[in-house]
């Protein structure tokens, strides 16, 4: 018992923004126990909770909350590559990345909605009533974005879809 | 289960085959697996061709095994694997005939 809430509180430790469902999967334990020790952790101090869009995400302690909206963000992929597109070109605009991201201008517009809600983003409108949007604090965003990195097969299926669209789709 | 092989392989090549059929079926495995993770994402014609070159690539390595486990004769063997490469070339040069050109972007 003692030994599974060291594992939970690891694991929080070295993936700040975890989500439960990847928690309870990593460690290979049952829903009602990663409930139980989350719980019993909260209570004693151990961690900190953020919801975002419907899904819950633990830290360990000392993260403020605009951080941990950030971090938790950062771990989806859709919303990480917009996240990533607005550092690299100031005010991208809204069509412009559903071109670049090649995801429909619907999925845009929902992240950017989710980004605007955490405070993460701001969106201006240019004189022709264009969006863009603008990172609210670009380089705390840059340096949590090194902190938390997608999964090896996410990556892996970044590249493979990179490689085809370089190659084949253009 | 290495009855069938030693009919045409000594031990010292069954081994070594069935060294390399673990390699490719992992390799291939692993590839095919990021192609269709690729396609569920993108939906398209272009990644669905590539997709499917993977998947007989894959499905080469499963046709080896069947043939050292005695399920599939050697001239059935032959055929799938060299009809499969016929294939994948269709599906590759038909996936770079039908992408984009630069210019007609837009």
């Amino acid at each position: 018992m003692r030994d599974v809430r060291r594992a939970v509180d690891q694991h929080v430790e070295s993936n700040p923004g975890v989500h439960f469902n990847e928690l309870a999967r990593n460690l290979d334990i049952a829903t009602g126990q990663a409930q139980y020790h989350l719980r019993n952790l909260r209570k004693a101090g151990s961690l900190d909770i953020e919801e975002v869009r419907g899904r819950t995400h633990y830290f360990p302690p000392g993260y403020e909350p605009w951080e941990q909206r950030t971090i938790a963000l950062l771990r989806r992929e859709t919303v990480r590559s917009i996240i990533v597109a607005a550092l690299e070109e100031s005010e991208p605009s809204a069509a412009g990345l559903a071109e670049d991201l090649d995801v429909a201008r619907s999925t845009i517009s929902w992240h950017v909605s989710t980004l605007l809600e955490a405070d993460v983003a701001e969106k201006t409108y240019d004189q022709k009533g264009r969006s863009h949007i603008t990172l609210t604090r670009p380089a705390e965003t840059r340096r949590l974005l090194n902190e938390v990195t997608p999964s090896l097969p996410d990556r892996l299926v970044d590249r493979f879809t990179r490689l085809v669209d370089d190659t084949l789709v253009d | 289960m290495l009855q069938s092989v030693s009919d045409w392989l000594s031990g010292g090549e069954a081994a070594a085959l069935l060294a390399v059929l673990g390699l490719a079926t992992l390799g291939t495995a692993t590839l095919f697996l990021t192609g269709l993770a690729g396609y569920r994402r993108r939906r398209s014609k272009v990644y669905l061709l590539v997709v499917s070159a993977l998947g007989l690539l894959l499905a080469r390595s499963i046709v080896g095994f069947g043939t050292v486990l005695g399920l599939v004769p050697m001239p059935v063997h032959h055929l799938v694997e060299h009809g499969s490469d016929f294939v994948v070339a269709t599906l590759i040069l038909y996936a770079l005939y039908s992408s984009d050109s630069p210019s007609s972007v837009e």
